[in-house]
């Protein structure tokens, strides 16, 4: 049985088919594992030995792992809810309504983008706590720590921007609340301390660039929606290339 | 520099300490997502995403709690004004996150799991961590009609009294003392200053190893940041003991 | 009276057994971590 799985694997791999897309055989040799690693554009973002550390679920939970793997999820069931969703006030929530009822599957997208959200957040906080407790923010990984406090704003700003989206209370309120929060800013709101001095009005604070006006309405869905699924993705990826360069550069912590 | 005949660049590592990424490091990869995606997959035919009814801008929804994640910074808004809790805090809390690597001089424990060699800098993690994690449990399970306590027993559809009598503490300086508004207003931010100054001053003399350690740019640093970390639950105890509203009264803000 | 003792004593007793909860987290790892390395290396 092997001998003839062996055959057929010959086979396959001496076709031009298969030498067109790998440019490597499939021997299990040192060279041929470090080729399978450098010639593959996803897997060459790994380096081609790793320390033992870095496979070991004991040592990192596997949190940094699970959360990019939330980000990849919600991207592609954003982008599905994305189909069916209009951010315009007078037709958003029944849109939802609609991915919860009609569209096939869809309340099983929303469902898990939700989880996903919230899971992320939860991820991001357990990675943290691990890369912590293993020490791996000492020098010389202390830039790459600043990095990933700064991912884990951002994954909570982009929790924040996309509960608006369905337009119901929950949803209303907290970002009332919040932008109310943002009124209070000091120096940049108008209600907060030393705001009023430096200048600020209710049509020039920063409550009032979050809103697109003074109160939450038609500006601030679109607003909120163009940040949550175009800006904040976009700045997170550029944070998050950072943040694995530096893993490469710096080499996978562990014992020295 | 030297060369070396080997099979990967590493420095600083021997090279027993690595493996090949494939197939290992891939496996397991392939694994996680394999594990994160059916129990995602699973969990959401049984944990709906709530909707509640359209935006109704004349009814505020009783009690309204944000999201989980910010129910800490919201339980915080009961005891601090909204450009403390919603604005100051947290962002003091994310430049302090930012800065741990600058301010933790101990080079031990890098890479590795352990706590002996890293009391200080584990415990006052834990605290933070504790103290946020303990906000959150509050304002999910304790917070109820308009954000009164409730304990789990307690009826959740009937309103709590509200609570009155809670005095500035200036206020009660001249009260208690029988001195003027002024001097009580005084008193009050003498005694945030003398908070911080002992804070600051009294470490350097009984942990003199510490001071030396960290210089006194970082020392600052660091013990102003835990100062108002520690400042939290301090002024919760109190308002919750003796129903002070403010430690500190300014014409442009309150703390 | 009572209610409010309650209260405090519930902010306290969270605040202390959670901090203690991550600091029984890192030791544990600790001693895990020490038994791993006895065995595998």
């Amino acid at each position: 049985m092997s001998n003839l799985l062996q055959r057929v694997s010959d086979w396959v791999t001496s076709t031009q088919v298969y030498k067109a897309i790998f440019r490597h055989g499939y021997e299990d040799t040192p060279r041929n594992r470090s080729l399978t690693t450098f010639s593959n554009v996803l897997y060459h973002l790994h380096p081609v030995k790793t320390r033992k550390e870095s496979i070991r679920f004991r040592y990192t939970w596997c949190m940094g792992g699970a959360t990019l793997l939330l980000f990849v999820v919600l991207t592609v069931t954003g982008l599905l809810l994305m189909f069916y969703y209009v951010p315009d006030t007078r037709r958003a929530y029944q849109d939802i309504k609609d991915i919860m009822n009609v569209v096939s599957f869809g309340s099983t997208f929303r469902n898990v983008h939700r989880l996903a959200a919230h899971g992320m957040v939860l991820t991001v906080w357990l990675h943290m706590t691990r890369v912590f407790l293993t020490g791996a923010y000492k020098p010389p990984r202390e830039f790459n720590w600043v990095v990933g406090v700064i991912l884990l704003t951002l994954t909570l700003v982009l929790s924040w921007t996309g509960y608006l989206l369905p337009w119901d209370q929950l949803a209303f309120w907290a970002v009332t609340v919040g932008t109310k929060m943002a009124g209070d800013t000091p120096l940049f709101g108008v209600e907060g301390p030393f705001g009023r001095q430096l200048g600020m009005r209710q049509d020039n604070d920063i409550k009032f660039m979050l809103l697109g006006g003074t109160e939450v309405g038609q500006n601030t869905l679109i607003r909120f929606y163009v940040l949550h699924c175009v800006v904040l993705p976009l700045v997170a990826v550029v944070f998050l290339v950072i943040h694995y360069w530096r893993v490469r550069k710096d080499g996978f912590s562990g014992p020295l | 520099m030297e060369l070396v005949k080997g099979t990967a660049p590493a420095t600083e590592k021997e090279p027993e300490d690595t493996i090949f990424s494939w197939p290992h490091l891939f496996y397991v990869e392939l694994i996680a997502v394999l594990v994160v995606t059916a129990a995602l997959l699973f969990l959401s035919l049984y944990v709906g995403a709530p909707l509640e009814e359209e935006v109704g801008r004349d009814t505020t929804p009783n009690p309204m709690k944000a999201p989980w994640y910010f129910l800490g910074l919201q339980e915080l808004l009961v005891f601090f004004d909204p450009w403390i809790a919603g604005v100051t805090l947290p962002a003091l809390i994310i430049i302090g996150l930012m800065l741990i690597p600058f301010l933790d001089t101990n080079p031990k424990g890098s890479g590795s799991y352990t706590f002996s060699e890293r009391k200080l800098a584990v415990s006052v993690y834990a605290f933070g961590l504790g103290l946020w994690t303990a906000l959150i449990v509050i304002g999910v399970w304790f917070r109820g009609l308009d954000w009164s306590w409730y304990w789990p027993w307690n009826d959740l559809h009937v309103h709590k009294p509200p609570i009155v009598g809670l005095k500035d503490l200036s206020v009660i300086f001249a009260t208690k003392l029988g001195i003027s508004e002024f001097l009580g207003n005084t008193l009050s931010y003498l005694l945030v200053l003398v908070y911080f100054a002992v804070g600051l001053i009294i470490p350097v003399f009984i942990f003199k190893r510490f001071y030396n350690r960290l210089g006194i740019i970082r020392y600052v640093t660091t013990m102003v940041l835990f100062l108002i970390m520690a400042g939290i639950p301090v002024k919760i105890a109190l308002r919750l003991i003796f129903s002070i509203k403010y430690v500190m009264v300014t014409p442009w803000f309150k703390i | 009276m009572w209610e409010k003792l309650g209260v405090g004593m519930f902010f306290l007793v969270s605040t202390v057994a959670l901090t203690f909860v991550i600091i029984g987290l890192s030791s544990f790892m600790e001693r895990l971590y020490k038994r791993n390395n006895r065995n595998n290396k």
